[in-house]
Formats: C-alpha cells, sequence, structure tokens
C-alpha cells in the first residue's frame, strides 16, 4: 500500500473536526480534494456557537432586536450579536437580509470550489479563513469578499463579513503566524 | 461609480464603526475572560474603515461636520494607543501618524 493510502484510510477513520483539526496543524500530509471537501462539509455545518455570548458595541444600542431595546453592556448570542453589527448595522449585506440568509451565505461560501482557504494561527489559535469573492448580493456596503472565520479549537464559526476593503484585511494581518494556503483563491 | 449620496451614507456608516470600536476598547481590557471570544475578529476590519476616512480627510473629502468627527476619533484612538497594544490590534501606519500630527504628541511605538 502507498504512503498516500495509508493516510487516506487513517483520514478516513477521524470525525470531521479533528480531521479540520489535523488539516489545520500541519498534520496531513496530503491535501487533497477529499480532504478538502471533509473540511467544507464540517465547517460549513459548524455555524457559531449557540453557547457563546458576545458584547454589543454602541452602534448596536438602542436598536430594537427580538422585541426589546438593546442596551449598552447587553451580551447577544454570537450569531445574533454578527448579524446585528454586519448585516444590519454596517450594511455588508442587502437591506431585508435576514439570519438564515446570512447563515446561508456562510454555508455557500465555505462548501464553495472558489475559495480560497488559509490556515493560520492567531493568538496562539488555529483559525481557516475561507475568502469568496461574491459580488452578488447588491447592494453591499463593503467590498465584493466575503470572509468566514473558523476557530478550530472551539469547532465553531469565529467571524462571517465582507471586508471593507478586500481579501487583505485576513491575509496581509501580520499577527498571523503559519500562514498557509489549504487551496489559493482562483 | 460612487454617488455623493452614497460615499455620505458609507462616511456616517464608518464614523459610527470606528467610534463604537474605540469606545468599547477599555471594556475589552477588563473583560480577558470573554477576550478568548472576540480577539479582535472586527479590529482589522474597522481599522481599514479608519484609514478610508485618513485618506479622504487627506483628499480634502469630508465634509466640516464629518472632519470633526473624525478628528475626535484620532484622539480617541491616541488616548487608548496602549490598550490597542496590549490586546495586540494593529493600527495603520497612517492612522496612527494622523492622531500623532493632530494631538501633537508622539506615540510610544516601542510599548
Amino acid at each position: 500500500m502507498t504512503g498516500c493510502g495509508e493516510e487516506h484510510q487513517r483520514l478516513e477513520r477521524l470525525a470531521g473536526k479533528e480531521l479540520v483539526r489535523e488539516a489545520a496543524e500541519g498534520r496531513v500530509r496530503f491535501v487533497d480534494d477529499y480532504v478538502l471537501s471533509r473540511i467544507t462539509a464540517y465547517v460549513a455545518q459548524a455555524g457559531f456557537d449557540h453557547t457563546s455570548f458576545e458584547l454589543v458595541d454602541k452602534q448596536l444600542v438602542g436598536r430594537e432586536w427580538q422585541g426589546r431595546s438593546i442596551r449598552k453592556g447587553d451580551r447577544l448570542p454570537s450569531l445574533e450579536r454578527h448579524y446585528l453589527k454586519h448585516v444590519v448595522a454596517l450594511e455588508e449585506w442587502p437591506e431585508g437580509t435576514t439570519l438564515e440568509e446570512y447563515v446561508d451565505t456562510a454555508r455557500r461560501v465555505v462548501a464553495s470550489n472558489s475559495s480560497g482557504i488559509m490556515v493560520s494561527r492567531l493568538h496562539q489559535r488555529w483559525h481557516i479563513s475561507f475568502l469568496l469573492k461574491d459580488p452578488e448580493q447588491r447592494p453591499h456596503r463593503a467590498s465584493d469578499w466575503i470572509v468566514v472565520e473558523y476557530d478550530v479549537a472551539a469547532g465553531h464559526w469565529w467571524s462571517v463579513y465582507r471586508p471593507w476593503r478586500g481579501p487583505g484585511e485576513v491575509t496581509e494581518d501580520r499577527r498571523r503566524e503559519e500562514v498557509r494556503w489549504l487551496r489559493h483563491p482562483p | 461609480m460612487v454617488t455623493a449620496s452614497t460615499l455620505r451614507e458609507d462616511v456616517e456608516i464608518n464614523l459610527q464603526a470606528v467610534d463604537a470600536e474605540l469606545d468599547i476598547l477599555p471594556q475589552r481590557l477588563e473583560d480577558m475572560d470573554h477576550y478568548g471570544n472576540w480577539a479582535g475578529n472586527e479590529w482589522m476590519n474597522i481599522m481599514a474603515r479608519f484609514e478610508w476616512l485618513a485618506e479622504l480627510a487627506n483628499q480634502g473629502k469630508l465634509d466640516t461636520g464629518e472632519m470633526a468627527r473624525y478628528r475626535e476619533l484620532l484622539q480617541l484612538l491616541h488616548k487608548h494607543y496602549v490598550l490597542t497594544v496590549q490586546l495586540d490590534l494593529p493600527v495603520p501606519e497612517l492612522v496612527l501618524r494622523e492622531a500623532e500630527r493632530l494631538v501633537g504628541k508622539p506615540l510610544d511605538r516601542a510599548a
């Protein structure tokens, strides 16, 4: 049996989250179409961590959400906080985009064969960034790119947004270490 | 093509975005238990917006009211600069230079 065949057998035995972790940490010898399909399938369904809450900033304070007014110091579930910030406040998605549509966009970006997939380590945590140029869904106030950031240790999305000026906000972030591409954007 | 009204709206949203991010910085530092969740996941995006505002200001494309608010943000950044260093949040060179120029006091870049 070839080394490649043995590696595939080993990877097939790994659960999705573990395979993603091994790929991010550089422990997968051959990142081929099979590995990429396992990674994208797992990350696409991972979503934001439902147990994680994030502090709102003043751009969200005073907005109506779920039947109440958001107050200073409130913490919202990560998904809701990101949706309100990027879709509603920063208008990175067209007006009227729902929470579900925001999530669907992120899933589409992760699953797309046209997305770049970049691994990096930020503040000692491995991240996988999925970057897709997506000029549709107009009008939006930002670049045509969408970024889905996946936090490997958490096993969930870390952020979903449109960078203001483009993918350089991710790829040129000097804090990121051990940067490597699992798949370059076309 | 960016129309005048779109530019004004973009400026307004980005002034608000930068203001919101700088305003919450002291709380981020006090709130280190949750910092792992946040860890600056939007910082680079907000700083790209701040840099864009700085470029517009230098090109004379901000109106009087916008310019006043932009200068307030530079002063706020100058005040909170040490927090950005402590939280490892990079600030674009242009924004740092403009903050130093406005306040008339160099930042401790080695901090």
